[in-house]
């Protein structure tokens, strides 16, 4: 089932064209990678997928519906977004910014169910121990669990990342995407933008490769050729398959 | 388990909430220490008698007409100051964010100079009551109130065609700042010695001039905007962690951030037009109350409201009493006691994050 459809999206920055007729549609219950060099317009299209961007021209649907005639609090019950770096000055407790994520849900005060919601997504991302420490004395795989648990808390169908393995350890980066991959499991649709793409080949359902702001390729394992990742980045790659898994090392 | 979870998250709340019954408590002994103390003594009886009974002697005038509208318009200013400072805070990301770092309160000053000299409001004279006789006290009120708003609704164009940026808006407020002392200099440099003194006693904090009417339009002004800080502190938060975070959570970002902002500055060009510049309070009791009870606006700002009017108040029960009978502008207390304090939280928090609970 098709959760999320793009169609002929064009973003300029600036006057310069980040995004050019960008069509493709996200399958409902996938974990998706986004991938392809810097600038090439990665984190642009999460954001417009959450109304963060506004496109020039072209549509984005969710479930058959134009997201721009969603209200506010509807889209962020349907959509999450969590950014790369989340500059916050004055930070709370890691309750408090799991809590947040109900915001949409909220009238006034946060009920019961919302300090149930807050209570189970702190639990299932592993932070019940510091669940009244300040998010500034965090680790950053920490930091990064809570803002996933704050997305969560959203009870989202649709969870964006950008970059959510970066500045995380090599335990952390697998810890988070298998949380990830878990979600997939549940129908939720998961998008990253990722950079890593040994990480994604173990994880993803889906690629989409992404250059000067267009759809390079997309699909399956499949499209991670020699051929495919040497035109992305301009660089030369060796491919190795072991068992059923995909390894990439690039050569200088 | 999650039991365990909200269990704990409702006993941390719980101190919070014990935080602003606190103030509450507070609030209210010195509303009494304030009806108290004065330069003629009267007694706690004598004051009950007077809101129960109805005495017509001359302490009924003292109480119901002096100290009652000085003491809750320092409650009321205190609250509008710090309220707008810690929004301001919040919705700007910046610990220096004030009604003072955005050149509201030096536009102020410069509305007070402009009515003084080019409208003819001040001269002053001296008297035994009284330094200052102003002779149109209500143009000054009226062009400090109107340019604070030229103030902050330059700030608003500036977000609206560059960007609703925070570093714009600071950037822009400090600006502005300076320009409007630059343009206070320049008025007091033609003034002549009366008109220099009438400006110069402006500027001082005060709260001696509080009577019925300025407590009157100050309610008006300070209870919906809190009611409207307290309806958008959700959206509030949402801004504090970044404007993306926020967006995902159904803010709409500049028009929150532009909203909040034009509210806070009314509620403070109110205050700073009846009584000069108070310095410090909006930018120093913020950061002492986040540093008790952490940044969850949803407590914040009922605590900084009740907070504020405390400290004023007391600061000016001290400026009333410190050198009595000799009354202090309010305002030089606060920055003396303002200024330490703010460099005292500097150094504590070092290293631990002071913006921390």
């Amino acid at each position: 089932m098709v959760k999320i459809e793009l169609k002929n999206l064009d973003f300029a920055y600036n006057g310069s064209m980040v995004l050019k007729n960008i069509s493709h549609h996200f399958e409902q219950g996938k974990l998706i990678s986004i991938v392809g060099p810097n600038g090439s317009g990665k984190s642009t299209i999460l954001k417009c997928m959450d109304r963060i961007l506004q496109p020039k021209n072209g549509t984005i649907s969710f479930d058959e519906r134009n997201i721009l005639n969603f209200h506010a609090d509807e889209l962020a019950k349907k959509i999450a977004y969590v950014p790369q770096i989340e500059g916050g000055t004055f930070p709370a407790t890691v309750f408090d910014s799991v809590l947040l994520g109900r915001k949409p849900h909220i009238q006034w005060s946060p009920r019961q169910n919302d300090l149930e919601v807050t209570a189970s997504m702190i639990e299932k991302m592993n932070l019940k121990n510091i669940s009244l420490k300040s998010i500034n004395k965090l680790s950053g795989g920490q930091r990064q669990r809570v803002f996933i648990a704050r997305a969560l808390a959203q009870e989202p169908e649709v969870l964006l990342l950008d970059e959510p393995t970066a500045n995380l350890d090599l335990k952390h980066q697998i810890a988070v995407l298998k949380v990830l991959k878990k979600l997939t499991e549940q129908g939720i649709t998961v998008i990253i933008a990722i950079h890593d793409l040994n990480l994604a080949l173990q994880f993803s359902d889906h690629f989409v490769l992404l250059k000067d702001g267009e759809v390079f390729a997309s699909g399956e394992k499949e499209i991670i050729t020699n051929e495919n990742i040497e035109k992305l980045y301009d660089i030369k790659v060796n491919i190795i398959k072991q068992k059923d898994k995909i390894f990439i090392i690039p050569l200088s | 388990m999650s039991k365990e979870i909200i269990q704990e998250y409702k006993q941390f709340t719980t101190r919070k909430r014990l935080f602003i019954w606190v103030c509450i408590f507070l609030l209210l002994l010195f509303v009494v220490l304030g009806l108290l103390i004065g330069a003629s003594s009267i007694s706690l009886n004598n004051i009950i008698h007077i809101f129960t009974g109805n005495s017509e002697d001359i302490n009924r005038q003292i109480i119901l007409n002096i100290r009652l509208p000085r003491v809750l318009s320092a409650v009321l200013a205190g609250t509008a100051l710090s309220v707008s400072g810690t929004v301001m805070q919040s919705i700007l990301r910046n610990p220096l964010g004030s009604p003072f770092t955005l050149g509201i309160s030096n536009a102020a000053a410069f509305g007070a100079a402009f009515a003084v000299i080019i409208l003819g409001a001040g001269s002053t004279q001296s008297n035994v009551n009284d330094a200052v006789l102003i002779n149109n006290p209500y143009l000054i009120t009226i062009s400090a109130f109107f340019w604070s708003l030229v103030s902050t609704v330059i700030i608003l164009l500036m977000a609206r065609f560059k960007d609703a940026s925070p570093e714009t808006m600071i950037l822009t407020g400090i600006i502005l700042g300076s320009l409007f002392i630059a343009g206070t200099t320049g008025l007091e440099y033609f003034a002549e010695d009366v008109e220099l003194s009438t400006i110069v006693f402006w500027t001082f904090g005060d709260l001696g001039r509080a009577s019925w009417r300025e407590f009157y339009i100050l309610l008006a002004i300070v209870i919906p905007s809190l009611f409207y800080f307290m309806s958008n502190r959700w959206n509030i938060r949402s801004l504090n962690t970044g404007d993306e975070t926020a967006n995902s959570l159904g803010v709409n970002v500049e028009k929150t951030r532009i909203k909040v902002m034009l509210v806070a500055s009314l509620t403070t060009a109110v205050a700073v037009s009846f009584f000069g510049i108070i310095a410090f309070v909006g930018l120093v009791v913020p950061h002492l109350v986040r540093k008790m009870i952490g940044s969850d606006e949803r407590f914040l700002i009922p605590a900084t409201a009740l907070f504020g009017g405390v400290f004023l108040l007391a600061s000016d029960l001290l400026a009333r009493s410190i050198i009595a009978p000799m009354v202090l502008p309010v305002g030089i207390l606060t920055s003396f006691i303002g200024a330490p304090l703010f460099i005292f939280l500097l150094f504590k928090g070092k290293g631990k994050g002071i913006w921390l609970r």
